[in-house]
């Protein structure tokens, strides 16, 4: 539901969320690498040696997937592979197109899928499960995830499979962490916390750097769940639906208390009003902001304007603890699909480190899931002071929950939080209301 | 009521002059907050990203930069997609007139049973909204393996029923007895068609043609559901795709959007009489 | 909007066929031959891409179908729930206001407008004018939308900037229930302007100048030859630009949807045919959006019918 996938939240909700970010979360989310392949086209053929990979999301992530597959294809070379974007508005438009193509003979052999559709497609029985692969390579699945936060691991067993057989391996993922103007903290005289700060704390920042310097603290808005709703929420000890995704939670005291928090943030004037639709890295470069919320993917924004050596990423403020929300990439093999055993080397290829640095290199929108590599040169190179915050925060965050009818859903929660905080409802009732659907869903 | 009487009524030289000057100044303001987004938005395309966007607006682009133009085809194949566009427009256009002049010469000209109410029928298809007949089409176009693919775009533009409509009523002005001594001279109904009636009716077929093809090039609701891989789309679908950016700045999306913008605003300037003539002419005609 | 005008044209009567011709039979039945060459690729096209789907969506308002399992036939269920579906009831609720709204600037703006440069003398500035006015109609509604979520950007806009300006609190358009609408009217009228005052001016020049001398050398004044002369004399022309607004501003959809895709703040851009969107292609609910598509159908027919039986009251020469 909410997020990660977010992809289609995004571009539902419309105004604050980028469609950038969107995507990017995705490809942060989840793909490795994100990226595309011009392919022409539909029609490209999916027998032979040839792997189709399809992804949520347009040709901007093109290069990146390009890129990857150069170096497979160094590694090795009999296996072409191409990949296509599909850029459907939700996952659950995303299944039904591939399902579509898969129909007509299009049949993909490697779908790369967020957290949001990991469990939809899992449970429409397009997927082959890929136990019997992991025993018979074990020796790599281990080294890999002997290297990987081991919740991902178990994330992806308890959250994306419908049986007990394994259709996914998890790929990079995202957290959520602020990225930090340092000149328009300094120019207001505010200390940037070294180890962690709390909504208080945050609140109080905000309204002497508005003082003295005019800038907004925070962007606050509603169309990306991912950063705009879930970092409240879960920093509040609540969430939109319980543990096991079966439950909604959204109206909680504590979801409550989290949303008339950011209300109160936009109604001190700290935050542009939610909605607006220019992009944020640039209003921060300009001094207009202070703060902006996300995950790995701003940073190539941030390298973009230049203005890495001005940024800081720190954790997300706590009210009644820390809490991030995380979102990865599933990497699946269709069981409609000719090229299983290809398909299966790129999995494994994916998994080396090799990849998975050439990958941060390449300057991916997620985080490795290798520990060694999220934590090594190349991911950190020319990247803001702080990133590791970022992967210090899988070890308390929380998987972004989506449901099968994570569309749905996402348009409920996305809508209360709109309402919420632009004071249409107030906070309590609006979140009630998408209490009622969300559990109408689930 | 004699003369001065009238001038009495119209009000001396001096009041009128003053008229003008005020109705000149109204209009001038209206004029200009009309197209006061586009100059903002060609401005702004070409400023660098720096320094766009800054408040109060600026008019002009300083500093000045065409990087934001480069910027665009990383975002989205805009090439691809205005080649797709234009794809579409020429096929839809040229096929569909096609289509329509032959109709419509038939309902014009030949004489066969049921005629009128064959015509009615057709012609009551302007009364169905795409939207009712998108869902079985979308169907159709699944089962014969064009989603996403142009086709699903130009196909179902070949059939035009108001350029039928509207072309059969043009024809219908353009007298009989010319198609009788061309008969006479042993010319036949082809030739009758695209040598004669074509020909004289010119300003209908011209009038249809820009009609149909501004239509198809600013579609936005077929491609939105037909199309779905980038390369594939046609540029309002793909425009949409950028919404905030996706990668780029928002000066970027301006630099697409303006792209896309400002040869359509250049044709019109070179054609808006002709323009302006088709749109007038299929409302009072039409 | 160019599907309207077919219903307004006065158009000559259809010569009849047959009628001037020496016509052997001979000649009869080639001409029969003729017109099934001439007619079938129209015809064919016709009934597979119009008249079939029309059937077929006819059909498929009697089912529930998902797109993907087999169709199951469900009575009249979509109907019933049709009727009891509070967002729908809005959707309608917020077509017709956007469609009235419509209507109404477009005219009384276009009629102004054109009355307006119609009077104006200078000629660089009436071209100035025209071409302003029509520019924005020429550009698609992707990029008109786009343009505008920029131009009314609630914080950095310049909207926001000249209000402020000016003293006045800018509305956050998009997320205020009753501003979200009236925004979409206002770009909506930026937009489509251009096309209604083209189509006021033309009709305006059919006005014959004897008419208009005439009256004044009976004495009337500029406002009596506008209400008594002109308007009357307009009145075909006004009557077709009322139709075909309303049927284009009914099936609105492109800026709503790129602007406010879910709908808008408390459903308050929420139209008929971004439902029947969402209904049929985002949740896969084909039966019944094909069931709420007959409706659209239904209004528009009956809509259009009531705008010709009123208009046989009040417009000239019908």
């Amino acid at each position: 539901m909410e997020t990660a996938g977010t992809a289609g939240t995004a571009v539902r909700g419309g105004h604050t969320a980028t469609r950038r970010q969107v995507l990017r979360a995705m490809g942060a989310a989840a793909a490795v690498p994100a990226a595309t392949a011009l392919t022409g086209c539909g029609g490209s053929p999916s027998s032979g040696s040839t792997l189709n990979l399809v992804y949520l999301g347009d040709a901007t992530q093109q290069k990146t997937f390009d890129k990857l597959f150069g170096a497979f294809a160094r590694a090795h070379p009999k296996i072409k592979i191409s990949a296509r974007g599909i850029a459907s508005k939700n996952w659950a438009e995303f299944a039904n197109t591939v399902s579509t193509q898969i129909a007509g003979g299009k049949v993909p052999d490697i779908i790369s899928v967020a957290t949001e559709g990991q469990r939809l497609f899992a449970s429409k029985g397009l997927l082959e499960p890929l136990d019997s692969y992991i025993e018979k390579d074990r020796e790599t699945v281990d080294a890999y995830f002997d290297d990987a936060d081991p919740r991902l691991r178990k994330w992806t067993s308890e959250y994306s499979s419908p049986d007990d057989k394994t259709y996914f391996i998890p790929g990079g993922y995202n957290t959520v962490a602020l990225y930090c103007n340092t000149e328009v903290f300094d120019k207001a005289g505010v200390d940037l916390p070294s180890d962690g700060w709390t909504w208080d704390d945050f609140k109080q920042a905000g309204l002497r750097i508005k003082k003295k310097t005019g800038a907004f603290l925070l962007p606050a808005g509603y169309s990306f769940p991912f950063v705009d709703i879930m970092p409240w929420l879960l920093s509040n000890g609540a969430s939109t639906l319980d543990a096991d995704w079966k439950k909604s939670t959204i109206a909680s005291p504590a979801a409550v208390e989290a949303a008339e928090f950011v209300k109160g943030l936009v109604d001190a004037g700290l935050s542009p009003k939610p909605g607006g639709t220019f992009d944020v890295p640039t209003q921060m470069d300009k001094g207009n902001l202070a703060t902006f919320g996300g995950g790995r993917w701003p940073t190539l924004d941030v390298r973009r304007l230049r203005m890495v050596d001005k940024v800081r990423i720190v954790p997300w403020p706590t009210g009644s603890g820390r809490g991030s929300p995380v979102g990865w990439d599933g990497w699946p093999i269709l069981k409609a699909s000719q090229n299983k055993d290809a398909a299966w080397t790129f999995l494994k290829w994916l998994m080396s480190k090799d990849a998975s640095v050439f990958f941060a290199e390449i300057g991916g929108t997620n985080i490795p899931a290798r520990n060694s590599v999220a934590t090594g040169p190349e991911f950190r190179k020319n990247a803001p002071k702080g990133t590791e915050v970022l992967a210090e925060a899988v070890t308390y965050g929380t998987p972004i929950p989506c449901p099968r009818q994570s569309a749905e859903a996402d348009v409920a929660v996305t809508r209360a939080w709109q309402e919420a905080i632009t004071g249409t409802k107030s906070p309590r009732e609006a979140l009630r209301s998408a209490d009622r659907k969300l559990s109408g869903l689930v | 009521m004699g003369a001065r009487a009238v001038r009495a009524v119209r009000g001396p030289v001096r009041v009128r002059q003053i008229r003008q000057v005020l109705l000149a100044l109204v209009l001038l303001a209206v004029g200009l907050v009309m197209i006061a987004p586009l100059v903002w938005l060609v401005a702004e395309s070409l400023t660098e990203e720096k320094s766009a966007f800054s408040l109060p607006p600026s008019w002009t682009p300083s500093p000045f930069t065409v990087d934001n133009f480069r910027a665009v085809p990383g975002l989205i194949p805009f090439g691809r997609m205005a080649l797709n566009s234009l794809l579409v427009a020429v096929v839809s256009t040229g096929g569909s007139l096609l289509v329509s002049v032959m109709a419509a010469y038939a309902f014009s000209r030949l004489s066969f049973r049921g005629r009128e109410t064959l015509f009615l029928i057709v012609v009551s298809a302007l009364m169905v909204p795409v939207q009712m007949t998108v869902i079985p089409v979308f169907v159709l176009m699944r089962t014969l393996g064009l989603v996403d693919h142009l086709a699903a775009l130009w196909l179902p533009a070949l059939i035009n029923v108001f350029a039928i409509f509207f072309l059969r009523q043009y024809f219908n002005t353009i007298p009989r007895e010319l198609d009788e001594a061309a008969r006479i001279d042993g010319a036949g109904h082809l030739w009758i068609l695209f040598r004669m009636l074509v020909p004289l009716s010119a300003p209908a077929l011209a009038a249809m043609t820009i009609l149909t093809f501004e239509l198809s090039w600013n579609s936005y609701f077929a491609p939105l559901i037909f199309l779905s891989t980038p390369e594939h789309m046609t540029l309002p679908v793909g425009l949409v795709t950028l919404q905030n950016g996706q990668g780029g700045s928002s000066v970027v999306v301006f630099a697409a959007i303006t792209a896309v913008v400002v040869p359509v605003l250049a044709v019109f300037l070179v054609f808006q009489r002709n323009f302006v003539a088709s749109i007038a002419s299929a409302g009072l005609r039409g | 909007m160019t599907t309207a005008p077919v219903l307004t044209v006065p158009g000559p009567p259809a010569a009849g066929p047959g009628r001037a011709a020496p016509a052997a039979k001979r000649a009869d039945r080639r001409s029969r031959w003729a017109a099934c060459a001439f007619l079938s690729p129209a015809l064919l096209l016709f009934v597979v891409f119009i008249a079939g789907p029309f059937v077929v969506a006819v059909v498929l308002s009697f089912f529930s179908w998902d797109m993907l399992t087999p169709p199951r036939f469900n009575g009249v269920g979509n109907f019933t729930t049709m009727f009891t579906d509070p967002l729908l009831y809005k959707a309608l609720a917020n077509t017709f206001v956007f469609a009235l709204a419509s209507v109404v600037t477009h005219l009384a703006g276009g009629l102004l407008l054109a009355l307006a440069v119609n009077r104006l003398m200078n000629r660089v500035l009436s071209y100035f004018v025209r071409a302003a006015l029509f520019f924005p109609f020429v550009i698609s509604w992707a990029a008109v939308a786009l343009l505008w979520k920029y131009v009314l950007d609630p914080t950095f806009g310049m909207v926001a900037y000249y209000l402020d300006a000016a003293g006045i609190a800018p509305p956050d358009w998009f997320n205020d229930p009753s501003w979200a609408l009236p925004a979409i009217i206002g770009i909506d009228f930026w937009h489509t302007i251009g096309f209604t005052f083209v189509i006021m001016l033309a009709g305006l020049q059919t006005v014959p100048r004897e008419l208009v001398e005439a009256a004044r050398s009976d004495g009337a004044n500029s406002r009596q030859v506008l209400w008594h002369v002109t308007l009357p004399m307009m009145s075909p022309t006004v009557f077709f630009a009322a139709v075909v607004t309303f049927i284009g501003a009914f099936q609105i959809f492109d800026p709503v949807q790129i602007i406010t895709p879910n709908g808008g703040p408390d459903d308050s851009t929420l139209t008929v045919v971004m439902y029947l969107y969402q209904k049929g292609f985002q949740s896969f609910q084909a039966g019944y959006a094909s069931a709420v598509s007959l409706l659209v159908f239904v209004v528009m027919m009956a809509v259009t019918l009531l705008q010709f039986r009123g208009a046989r009251r009040w417009v000239h020469g019908r």
